[in-house]
């Protein structure tokens, strides 16, 4: 068919006898070209931060890498483990299986197999025939802390308080980190932070989590409580107890820089706490907010909370379904790919699973007392509440259970009891000259959890209500108004959950009543401190905690 | 050249849409009632004007209300006291499907209610709260994004026309390289507004029109595009002996590049070496 065309003309004849030879031309290229190809492969460009405190690289403690490839589902299809010497700049991590893979996550570990570096990418494709090149941030697994007037970072790796890295300060005077949050990427840290004297001041700010620094600001009209964000990082959502409202924010447009103004979508509700996020079974993406729960100290015995679960669709913000509950719940808790919210119910004392299709709940298990929860793969994490018997002799402990949920039976994997407090009498900067009242913990309540990666830590938000009853003791013949003291104090606490110890702690609020009165000027006298001010009387409460890479 | 010669014959001209787009345009009214406040002077006015430069709905402002309803107007927004009911009742009688309600009070700071009230079912669709200090000033950016959180996003989405005429029966019409149809077109092409737009008109046998244009929202672009045929002196591009020289090698290169890799590598590997680089 080509070749009439080709010779058509009898006078561009002469022309056409080069073509032969252009062909032979592109053949032998070809063939050249074709022996010439090679085998592909993966380079992985680590993304790590600007300071020498945040970059994970320059760990002394850093024994290993490994390199874990998992498909759509999160099944591990193969784990290389390299050693790592520190100096190098580069590292042969060995061969990946070629084909499309869910996720690559990238590991650093300690002698004593520590988690002290971690980066995730997603999803990847690994050809025969290509490079394939992946940029991937690489963090240490720091938890953030809200409740100040400074986001607080804590190296959960580290056991010391001299470790200490320094705040993200919120650049914001006045006013105070409510709540914070991860992106699922590491590549961010969100903190909603208010003013409840100034409101419309409040805003939801976005740290780079490379530098600490802020990247991106959305104004809120509201004094905000909670923050939390979704399973694939596309929705944040802040609520405000007293605004009676949510909003909704889009992070990919937000992240991607849509004028902040236009990512929000505001929600009006009663009392609404924290946000749980979810798909339906058609694909759905559903968001689950506990309205009006429990108090962080409210006991289940005289508790006349009413809670509720509100369903509403994303992105639209149409409210689905309000469910009413005739008692307290705690908190709730979600996992991708999983249409179910689970709830902690500590009033009859279990874990239940609430369909957001049906809107029915469902017991899973019986658990003492559960106030927080938060689930991490097929593994429930419950933080529990509980009280001495005898003040006297025995403190009241971190009780934090463990639920597997393919088996209905919780398991205690942290009762440890908790510290002692001490009231100071007399202070005396220039002698020893004090005293000081201890006191054991009556009521321990863990109000708020996040696992980092690796789960061998977990940090738990602890309220801690002490007693001291100095009738009976010698001080009172010298000091006859004292006679009982109770002391309530709220800190950050790092457990290890292989044997339970406590690795950090630090303490914020602490106020102390004397004779049943609030005490204004006398601080609580921490005992056995770790970090955090010797003497708190209101600075700092911490509101809410995140893991990078972690959960929530 | 041939684009550039027959540039000059493109004859844009603007004018409003016509009536059949102008039909689907929603209506809206902004009506404003006040509990005892003089802040914010005009803001309903100000916020009808706005909606009309943002959306391409139809908007009246509490003036426009007055001049269809009379000055009773007001009183009648008043005495609804923000029922979505009542408040439905007056829209329909400006003839809009929905209703921007106003409510103005005063708590210390001024109290902005915004409702967004359905006329068809008199449901409340959006409601919006701002509080702003009294002698305060809304800035357009703030009024814009209060805009932008009331209403849905697509009203936001702006629309022009391009009308596309030629001088030749049966020309392919392409904008922006995809085909929309021979000449004559049944009407005119409904774009996203403001925008930028590439025609071009072809028929075989004559020389191919383009042209680059610009849409403005609710308007509509004339192009005539004029098609002259081909100067018979000319020999169409693809008689060219070295337009098929280039044809067949390439199609030899493709055969080859497969052939070579295939004899060559043989087996495909099934994994490949990882390096960490920082």
């Amino acid at each position: 068919m080509l070749w009439p065309l080709l010779v058509q003309d009898p006078r561009e004849t002469r022309r056409h006898r080069r073509l032969p030879v252009l062909l032979i031309g592109a053949l032998s290229l070809l063939a050249l070209g074709g022996g010439c190809k090679s085998k592909g492969s993966v380079t992985i460009s680590l993304e790590l931060p600007a300071t020498d405190e945040l970059n994970p690289m320059t760990d002394p403690r850093l024994e290993s890498f490994s390199l874990i490839v998992s498909d759509e589902d999160g099944l591990v299809q193969k784990i290389n483990t390299v050693p790592f010497t520190p100096g190098q700049r580069e590292l042969r991590i060995g061969e990946l299986p070629v084909g499309s893979f869910g996720r690559l996550t990238l590991v650093g570990y300690s002698d004593t197999n520590q988690v002290l570096a971690f980066g995730e990418a997603s999803p990847l494709s690994v050809a025969a025939w290509e490079d394939l090149f992946i940029s991937l941030p690489l963090r240490k697994p720091y938890s953030y802390i809200a409740g100040g007037e400074a986001v607080l970072v804590f190296d959960t790796t580290r056991a010391h308080s001299a470790d200490v890295v320094s705040p993200i300060e919120l650049n914001s005077p006045g006013q105070t980190a409510a709540a914070v949050a991860t992106m699922p990427d590491g590549r961010y840290v969100l903190a909603a932070v208010g003013d409840r004297e100034q409101p419309a001041s409040s805003n939801l700010l976005v740290f780079n989590t490379g530098q600490h620094s802020e990247a991106f600001r959305v104004p809120l009209n509201y004094s905000p409580d909670y923050l939390s964000v979704s399973h694939d990082g596309r929705w944040a959502i802040i609520s405000a107890t007293d605004a009676s409202r949510i909003t909704v924010v889009d992070m990919d447009q937000l992240l991607g820089g849509t004028d902040p103004v236009l990512t929000t979508r505001d929600i009006v509700f009663a009392a609404p706490r924290r946000a749980a996020f979810v798909r339906s079974p058609e694909g759905q993406d559903l968001a689950v907010i506990l309205r009006d729960p429990l108090a962080i100290n409210e006991p289940c015995e005289t508790s006349t909370t009413r809670s509720s679960l509100s369903v509403i669709d994303l992105p639209e913000g149409n409210l689905l379904n309000t469910t009413n509950f005739d008692r307290g719940l705690a908190d709730i808790a979600s996992r991708p790919d999983d249409s179910r919210i689970f709830v902690a119910d500590p009033c009859p004392a279990q874990i239940s699973a609430f369909e957001t299709d049906t809107y029915q709940t469902q017991a899973l298990a019986n658990v003492q007392v559960p106030r927080s929860l938060i689930a991490a793969g097929s593994t429930l994490w419950i933080g529990s509440w509980d009280e001495s018997a005898d003040v006297g002799t025995t403190a009241a402990r971190i009780v934090i259970y463990k639920l597997e949920l393919e088996s209905p039976t919780p398991t205690q994997v942290i009762a440890t009891p908790f510290l002692q407090e001490g009231y100071v009498l007399r202070w005396d900067d220039s002698s020893s000259s004090k005293v000081v009242l201890r006191a054991n913990p009556r009521l321990v309540s863990v109000y708020h959890l996040s696992v980092p990666p690796g789960s061998s830590r977990i940090s738990a938000l602890v309220y801690a209500q002490y007693y001291g009853d100095y009738r009976s003791n010698p001080i009172t013949d010298k000091l006859p108004n004292i006679s009982e003291v109770v002391y309530n104090s709220f800190s950050y606490v790092g457990l290890d959950t292989g044997s339970g110890e406590i690795r950090r702690r630090y303490r914020g609020l602490c106020w102390a009543e004397i004779n049943r009165m609030l005490d204004p000027v006398y601080c609580c006298e921490d005992l056995e401190l770790f970090e955090g001010p010797r003497c708190n009387l209101g600075d700092f409460l911490p509101t809410g905690a995140t893991s990078l890479f972690g959960v929530p | 050249m041939r684009k550039l010669l027959f540039a000059a014959i493109l004859l844009p001209s603007v004018a409003s849409a016509g009536s059949a787009a102008h039909a689907r345009r929603r209506a809206i009214a902004v009506l404003e009632f006040r509990q005892g406040v003089s802040a914010f002077p005009g803001f309903a006015d100000r916020m009808a004007k706005r909606l009309r430069h943002l959306t391409g709905l139809r908007v009246l402002g509490p003036t426009d209300a007055r001049q269809r309803l009379g000055d009773q107007v007001d009183k009648f927004v008043a005495e609804c006291q923000g029922q979505p009911r009542c408040v439905g009742a007056i829209g329909r009688r400006l003839r809009v499907s929905e209703v921007i309600l106003v409510g103005m009070s005063s708590l210390g700071d001024v109290v902005i209610q915004i409702s967004r009230v359905r006329v068809r079912d008199r449901r409340v669709l959006r409601s919006l709260g701002h509080t702003a200090p009294v002698g305060a000033r809304l800035s357009r950016a703030k009024l814009d994004g209060l805009l932008r959180r009331l209403m849905p996003r697509r009203d936001f989405i702006r629309y022009g026309f391009i009308r596309i005429r030629s001088n030749r029966r049966g020309a392919l019409v392409l904008l922006n390289d995809k085909k929309r149809g021979l000449t004559p077109l049944p009407g005119p092409i409904r774009v996203r507004a403001p925008s930028a737009h590439r025609v071009r008109v072809k028929k075989p046998g004559y020389v191919d029109f383009s042209a680059d244009l610009r849409v403005p929202p609710d308007a509509t672009v004339t192009v005539n595009a004029v098609l002259p045929p081909i100067p018979k002196a000319v020999t169409p591009f693809y008689k060219k002996w070295w337009f098929w020289t280039v044809i067949a090698s390439s199609v030899v290169t493709v055969v080859g590049v497969t052939t070579g890799i295939m004899l060559t590598v043989g087996k495909k590997p099934e994994s490949v070496p990882a390096v960490i680089r920082w």
